[in-house]
């Protein structure tokens, strides 16, 4: 799955602005391009990503996937820096998506336990 | 004009209406020298050391006199002191008479009154409070984001919205060490108020009759002025935050005031605050 590092990218704790999700624009639309489909999006790192940053990030991975034909079938948040709440849904019900907490798996799935907290799925409305 | 304090000033709606409610933003305003006097406080919380920023800022640049009579008690000024209100207010041109006194108090500032006009400048600000807060080691990791998270959202509101002559101001603070440790995160402008800022989506121009609306109104999910259906959900996401217990949220907008806590929601009409403010406790 293509995976972009968000803290290798803005060096800030806490992710605030559209303007701030902006300046990545072209990793994420290199990232959709190489993505076939299946995109993650790392908060390793990440202290705090607001409303304003996320809902951008949304809109950039959904103009990039648009323009480049390649539907969005599996959108992942990894290191989430806080548990998914309404805040979370109510960003993505205006971009046509869904977020759920991925179920829980067996510690032994994990190859690197020690660095995976929670992921969230994007996915679309049905 | 002399407006006077009570002992316990939590916030403007403590104030006398007759004092408090003349608007320093209103061209007609004809007060020529404005004295706000703390001198009987016994305790002085973050949202009404905000209303005297606010206040004072708004009189000043009308040109106009202002000047900040402290608390007798130590306490409190000390308070005001930590939070440089009283550094801003002189470098105004306010008249502050600062004693000098100096104890240890119950309050750490996290982030210190700091004025902002662009969310670059917001961004930074979060990031670096973000850093003194987890360098104190009296905050669950758990509640950094949270804090970071709902300043962000809160500064964000008041650089787009507010439309205010004296900008905007941020302030955090890790109250009540020892004993009862919050996280108060408090962002105050002197613009147009929330009423104002929501009508101008044409959706709310006939919903909205009264400030304390208004203010009810601006926390549920994608109420926003800009009509832009992926806005909206800054001040959601904080009164989201709030829905734990013993946390609370405070909003005051002209003369509407809105509190929530979990079991709790309440909209009135207030006294006057010459602009917004959003006050954000988080126990930890």
């Amino acid at each position: 799955m293509t995976s972009v590092n968000v803290r290798e990218l803005i060096p800030k704790n806490v992710l605030g602005s559209r303007e701030t999700a902006r300046t990545i624009a072209s990793d994420i639309a290199q990232a959709v391009h190489e993505s076939h489909g299946s995109f993650e999006i790392d908060l390793q790192g990440v202290l705090g990503f607001a409303p304003a940053f996320f809902s951008e990030i949304l809109s950039m991975i959904g103009e990039a996937s648009q323009e480049q034909s390649v539907p969005l079938v599996k959108l992942v948040i990894a290191h989430p820096p806080t548990e998914l709440s309404s805040k979370h849904h109510a960003v993505c019900r205006p971009h046509g998506l869904v977020i759920s907490r991925e179920r829980a798996r067996r510690l032994a799935d994990y190859s690197d336990e020690s660095s995976v907290t929670f992921r969230l799925l994007v996915g679309w409305m049905a | 004009m002399v407006i006077e304090a009570p002992e316990v000033f939590r916030n403007s709606g403590d104030l006398r209406a007759k004092q408090s409610n003349h608007d320093p933003r209103d061209p007609a305003f004809s007060h020529r020298r404005v004295v706000i006097d703390l001198s009987r406080c016994q305790s002085v919380a973050p949202a009404a050391a905000m209303w005297c920023l606010v206040y004072a800022l708004l009189v000043r640049i009308r040109s106009d006199e202002c000047g900040l009579r402290l608390p007798d008690a130590i306490e409190p000024t000390n308070y005001l002191r930590s939070t440089m209100l009283l550094s801003i207010l002189s470098a105004s041109g306010a008249d502050v008479a600062d004693r000098g006194f100096d104890r240890p108090y119950d309050s750490l500032p996290i982030l210190a009154l700091t004025k902002f006009d662009s969310r670059h400048e917001v961004e930074e600000a979060a990031n670096n409070a973000s850093e003194v807060l987890a360098r104190t080691g009296r905050v669950a990791a758990n509640l950094i984001p949270v804090v970071g998270e709902s300043f962000i959202e809160l500064a964000n509101n008041a650089v787009e919205h507010a439309d205010s002559r004296i900008g905007s101001f941020g302030l955090i603070h890790l109250n009540g060490f020892p004993s009862k440790p919050a996280i108060v995160c408090a962002v105050a402008d002197g613009g147009i108020g929330i009423r104002q800022s929501l009508r101008q989506n044409r959706q709310f121009t006939e919903r909205l009759p009264f400030d304390w609306v208004a203010a009810d109104l601006a926390r549920e999910e994608g109420v926003t002025g800009t009509g832009d259906n992926v806005r909206g959900f800054g001040l959601f996401g904080v009164a989201e935050d709030t829905l734990q217990t013993g946390r609370t949220l405070l909003i005051q907008s002209g003369r509407g005031i809105f509190h929530m806590t979990k079991d709790l929601r309440r909209a009135g009409k207030s006294r006057l605050f010459p602009g917004t403010i959003v006050v954000a406790s988080i126990p930890c």
